[in-house]
Order: C-alpha cells, then sequence, then structure tokens
C-alpha cells in the first residue's frame, strides 16, 4: 500500500508537471504561466539595459529618396554557414533586423522570406517555441492588413527578447541584440546616399552612440562568455569611432508642443558627426558587421 | 493504510497549490495591457518578478522624433510602496522623483486646474486604450512637493515641463477616475537622443518580511507630428 501511494504521488506529481508544460509551451507568445525571476539576484539593485529594437530605428527611414536596397541585407543563403553557437545567434539578429528592414518598407514577400530564416534559426538555437500558434496565426494574417506587417515583425522581436530573458538565456540575447543593432546599423549607414550634416538620419546615425554604450554594457555583463568577449573586442573599435564624436547646441532643434502630460526630456546639445568620422564609421560597421555574416561586399 | 493514502494526496495536493500559485505570470503585466489610443508598442518593454527590498534599474535609449509613454502595472502584493526616481544619464539631471505611496487617490478636482488629464477624453474613446492616468502638473513649480529627496527642482531645469501636485498612486493600486480604471504612466518627448534612468525601489515592509511579485513597464511610443515633419 505504501508503494501505492508513492506511485499515486508521482503519478500526480507528474501529471501536474506535464499539463504544466504543455500549457507553458501553448503561450509562450502570450508569456503566459511560466514563473520567471530574471529580476531575482543577490544584489540589492539590478540593471537592465533596454535596447530599442531594429524596427524603432527604421521607423525613422521617412525619407521618400530612400529606396528599399535589398541587397545590402544578409542572403539567405548564408544561414547555412553559420555552424557555432555564437555565429548562429549573432546572425539571428542580423536576419531579425534584415526582417524589421523589409517589413517598414512594406516589402511582403521578402519579409515573408526573412520570418521563415528567423524561424529556421530559431529551431537551431532553440528558441521555435516563441513562434507557436498564435505567433503562426499573427505573421500569416500579415498579408490582409498591410499595418500589421510592422506589428508583427516588433511583436516578433519583443516576445523572442522576452523567451530569452525568462529562460535565463541572456548570454544569447546578448549576442542577438548585437547582430541585429549592427545589421540595422549597416542597412541605414548605407542606404542613405551621401553625408549630409543636416540629415536628420545622419543624425540618428550618430545618436547610436548611446544605444552602441548601452549595448556594450549589457555584454560586458556577460563577458565571461568567450563568444560574446570576442564579440566585444570586435565593437570596441567602433566604440573608438564613437568616442571621437562630439557634443554640440542644439537649442533650437525642439519645437515645442503642447501636448497635455508630456514632458520634454533630454539635454540642448547634441552629438555631431563629421563627414570624416562618418565615413570612418561607416567602413567600421561593414568591416565588422561582414565579418559576422561572412559577407565579403562592402 | 488509508492513513498513508490519504497523507500521500494531501501532499500532492499541496505540492501542486503551492506550485501553482508560486508560478507568476509576470507577462500578463505588459502583454495583458491594451496600447493607449495613437500609440504603438515598444520592444523595450519589460514584465518579470520582482520582491521588496531591491531596486530595479532600467536605462531606456530614446529617440528624438517620438514621443514615449510608460505605463506601470504592479502587483498589489507589493503593498503600493514603491520610488521611482527618473533621470536623464546624459545630463545627469534627476527629472522627477516620485514617491510611491500615496494615501488616497485624488479625487477629480485634485487634478490640475487646467485640467489636462480631463484632455484624454477628447479622443473621445472612452472604451479605447490603457485606461490610465498621470499625474496632475504645473508650469514652475518644484518637481516633488512631497519629497525631501529631490535632488534636483524643476527650477534647475526651466525648459522641462514641471511635474508638481504629482497625482500618483504609487502602483499602482489603480484606481477610477470618471468612471475609468486608470494606471499611473509618465510621457516624454526627448528633446535630443538620450538615455533615461527609471530607478525603482521597492520599499521593505515593516515587518521585514520579502514579498514577491511583478511588475510591468509598457513603453509605447509614437511619432511626434512637429519633429517629424523634419525628419
Amino acid at each position: 500500500m505504501k508503494k501505492f501511494a508513492l506511485i499515486l504521488v508521482f503519478t500526480l506529481t507528474a501529471a501536474w508537471t506535464f499539463t504544466s508544460c504543455n500549457k507553458a509551451e501553448n503561450t509562450t507568445d502570450k508569456q503566459e504561466s511560466v514563473e520567471f525571476d530574471e529580476f531575482e539576484e543577490a544584489s540589492s539593485e539590478e540593471t537592465f539595459y533596454r535596447i530599442p529594437s531594429p524596427d524603432e530605428m527604421f521607423s525613422f527611414l521617412n525619407d521618400k529618396e530612400l529606396k528599399y536596397q535589398p541587397e545590402l541585407l544578409n542572403p539567405s543563403a548564408n544561414a547555412d554557414n553559420y555552424i557555432d553557437r555564437k555565429s548562429k545567434e549573432l546572425n539571428f539578429g542580423v536576419y531579425a533586423a534584415d526582417l524589421a528592414y523589409t517589413a517598414s518598407f512594406h516589402q511582403f514577400q521578402g519579409s515573408v522570406d526573412y520570418i521563415n530564416i528567423v524561424k529556421r534559426l530559431a529551431e537551431d538555437i532553440e528558441i521555435s517555441a516563441v513562434f507557436n500558434e498564435d505567433m503562426n496565426k499573427r505573421i500569416k494574417n500579415i498579408f490582409e492588413n498591410a499595418d500589421t506587417l510592422v506589428n508583427v515583425t516588433n511583436a516578433t522581436y519583443y516576445q523572442i527578447v522576452n523567451y530569452l530573458q525568462k529562460s535565463d538565456r541572456n548570454q544569447t540575447l546578448s549576442l542577438l541584440t548585437a547582430g541585429g543593432w549592427i545589421e540595422t546599423l549597416y542597412v541605414v549607414i548605407h542606404i542613405i546616399p551621401e553625408y549630409d550634416e543636416n540629415s536628420a538620419t545622419v543624425q540618428h546615425i550618430a545618436d547610436q552612440k548611446l544605444t552602441f554604450e548601452n549595448l556594450m554594457l549589457s555584454l560586458e555583463q556577460f563577458q565571461e562568455d568567450p563568444a560574446i568577449k570576442e564579440t566585444i573586442d570586435d565593437f570596441k573599435e567602433i566604440g573608438k569611432i564613437y568616442a571621437q564624436l562630439k557634443v554640440v547646441n542644439a537649442e533650437t532643434s525642439t519645437k515645442q508642443n503642447q501636448e497635455g502630460n508630456v514632458v520634454i526630456v533630454g539635454s540642448k546639445s547634441k552629438l555631431h558627426i563629421t563627414k570624416e568620422q562618418f565615413n570612418q564609421l561607416k567602413q567600421k560597421i561593414a568591416e565588422v558587421r561582414n565579418k559576422i555574416t561572412g559577407n565579403t561586399n562592402v | 493504510m488509508i492513513k498513508i493514502v490519504s497523507k500521500s494526496l494531501i501532499i500532492a495536493v499541496f505540492l501542486l497549490f503551492t506550485a501553482n500559485t508560486n508560478a507568476q505570470n509576470c507577462a500578463e503585466f505588459v502583454n495583458g495591457q491594451s496600447l493607449h489610443f495613437g500609440y504603438s508598442f515598444n520592444s523595450m518593454s519589460k514584465s518579470g518578478a520582482v520582491k521588496t527590498g531591491k531596486k530595479y534599474k532600467f536605462i531606456f535609449t530614446l529617440n528624438k522624433g517620438k514621443i514615449y509613454r510608460f505605463a506601470f502595472y504592479a502587483s498589489s502584493g507589493l503593498n503600493n510602496n514603491m520610488e521611482f526616481t527618473i533621470t536623464d544619464q546624459n545630463s545627469a539631471l534627476q527629472i522627477m522623483y516620485l514617491p510611491g505611496e500615496v494615501p488616497e487617490a485624488p479625487l477629480e478636482d485634485e487634478f490640475n486646474s487646467e485640467g489636462e488629464y480631463n484632455g484624454y477624453d477628447d479622443y473621445g474613446n472612452d472604451d479605447y486604450g490603457e485606461e490610465d492616468y498621470g499625474y496632475g502638473e504645473e508650469e514652475n513649480t518644484s518637481s516633488s512637493s512631497s519629497s525631501s529627496n529631490t535632488t534636483s527642482t524643476t527650477e534647475d531645469l526651466p525648459d522641462y515641463k514641471a511635474i508638481s501636485g504629482i497625482v500618483f498612486d504609487a502602483v499602482l493600486k489603480p484606481g477610477y477616475y470618471n468612471g475609468r480604471l486608470t494606471y499611473p504612466f509618465f510621457e516624454f518627448k526627448p528633446a535630443n537622443a538620450m538615455n533615461l534612468e527609471i530607478l525603482i525601489d521597492i520599499k521593505e515592509l515593516e515587518d521585514g518580511i520579502i514579498k514577491k511579485g511583478c511588475l510591468g513597464l509598457l513603453v509605447q511610443d509614437k511619432a511626434d507630428e512637429l519633429e517629424f515633419e523634419s525628419l
């Protein structure tokens, strides 16, 4: 009877565990029902660096003169070349950025192609649970409503980030974020025809110094990981160029609006990038990005 | 024998119960919220499990040309007692300091004299949106009259829209205003690209018991039409 009782307890516990796991798998995209204590650490204060997703940078590209240039993106065929964990995770971020780019230009077929690559790499790095039934349904629906294309890619990115955080895979997240950032900047810096001091896009490229600094701090949290250490070393060269940027007065640059509760924040100064620095950055970004993707084009 | 079976069943049921109640559904503190009218979801949003007696710092990179809306949601088990310190990292200026606990939910007439909050009704979308509220505000007054810990006042920040008379119900305990369930939020318009630091200090409980709960920071954004035209 003792044996029976033990079996009963075991069976009940196992049954509960099984149903819980299924539940978690089925609701991943909504992040439901899964305990995650990524905030849990021994120290009394924790810091979280929130890096904007690639789509946010692309959302500023509303200049009609900026044409869609798919040749800048990492070819889908390259996905087969990424064998080790580091290259898979970095290039997962690269392809996620390419997906955001195609989506921002409302390129449906291109977006679907990149979604498929992202899904394939997701399996390789064991995060395919992100693409559950709900997410796949949303992806299919993009053909019915153009407005949801960007929303879906944005939501996908967020679900991936959260999935990695709750799975305590912060190293993977760091590499993915680094890959996404470098690809985003690579694309943006190459689609503008030439340096223009007054270009808003050039200003956004200069402003990426702030994101870069957060990204590096985020990576440094896990620098004991050799893959991340190597990535930090590669990215340091970019940091040297960003370090040259000067802060200039921008007192008259902000138009005051009178929205009810909006608080205007930020200093009256802004980063300024010279043509020489811009070209140096462009070259360095291409070098680092092509090292990651294995491409030879600049 | 029956006793053993019964005990085993009790243990099993206990295990099931405790395991399930411990499970945090923190993601719903972001995913479960509706977006405010006119805003899009920003993937810098964050949710997770937190506990009393700890501080959580979030660094956000904000871009010029957008208006950002940060809405906060938290478990009631955290005792509605947390402090927010929001700082512009680039200038190291503290933008606002918000003490967590407000004894009573504000009455409608405690909103600022210009009634900015009611402005949200202008959207004519009572059934749409996040159903939240922010704070009262007046120009040219100190940033937090209720806190002695404020390190800088808006006198130091003449061009910032000043915050005062904070109508802030910590969590974070949502209240009903004009018949709408409301949560705290802040809206920021970066004058230039910047890093915004939000430090959330979840206060220790008086009895020393550590409580766990969920915290959600829903970040939304929209194009700042005034700035975007020039991009």
